[in-house]
């Protein structure tokens, strides 16, 4: 069970950048489901910044070889219109 | 982890002491929500202040201080990353203002704000105080 579940925006968008990038790091080491803590991340940046979050999603991860636009519309199909806090419930 | 990393990862920031403020200051990294929000300021005062000797950080600090624009940006910043008020701001001195922005200058890690958020200023939705107008 991950013990960030049950995470807000509010929370993620009280973290310094290089907080977040950790803890993506370490969710990502222990297999965690990290996708919803990114797709909240987007989100958040998607509601302060508009267009440019694709361009700040590259910057987040150049590395993970996932174009940021095809993200972040897979994430607008996927996500629900309220915060997916729930979903973690079904992190290992 | 590294002593450096586990204090930026707790957000610890440094400590500053200022005559125009009784106690102690704590200069901070400004949280992710306030960053999307300030990368205009940031990019801007970024351009303003260069390091150097600590003569010529006083005349930029001076500078910045003596342009109306350029202070309201820099308010905006030292409010978000040290929690102090407009008010207590606005009545520091140079002196002041220099020990506030040689520690701001040793808290961000301003290669990475360059890198991942100046990108993003002048894409920001307008200030509250234009859009609400």
């Amino acid at each position: 069970m991950s013990e960030y579940q049950g995470w807000t925006l509010d929370d993620v968008g009280n973290l310094t950048y290089y907080q977040i990038r950790s803890l993506l790091t370490e969710i990502s080491r222990r297999r965690y489901n990290e996708t919803v803590l990114k797709f909240q991340v987007m989100r958040y940046a998607m509601n302060a910044s508009g267009e440019q979050t694709t361009e700040f999603l590259a910057a987040l991860n150049p590395e993970n070889g996932v174009k940021p636009k095809d993200t972040i519309e897979s994430a607008a199909m996927v996500l629900p219109s309220e915060l997916p806090d729930m979903e973690y419930r079904g992190a290992e | 982890m590294a002593p450096d990393e586990m204090k930026r990862s707790l957000n610890l920031g440094k400590v500053v002491q200022l005559k125009g403020v009784p106690g102690d200051v704590t200069v901070k990294e400004i949280p992710f929500r306030s960053l999307l929000q300030l990368s205009n300021e940031l990019a801007a005062l970024a351009q303003r202040f260069t390091t150097g000797t600590q003569e010529s950080m006083l005349e930029q600090v001076a500078a910045v201080i003596a342009d109306e624009d350029a202070f309201v940006f820099l308010c905006r910043v030292t409010q978000a990353c040290s929690g102090l008020s407009e008010d207590t701001l606005k009545d520091l001195g140079v002196g002041d203002w220099l020990r506030l922005i040689t520690t701001m200058q040793a808290v961000f890690d301003w290669e990475e704000l360059k890198e991942l958020f100046f990108q993003l200023r002048g894409k920001q939705a307008q200030p509250e105080a234009s859009s609400q107008s």
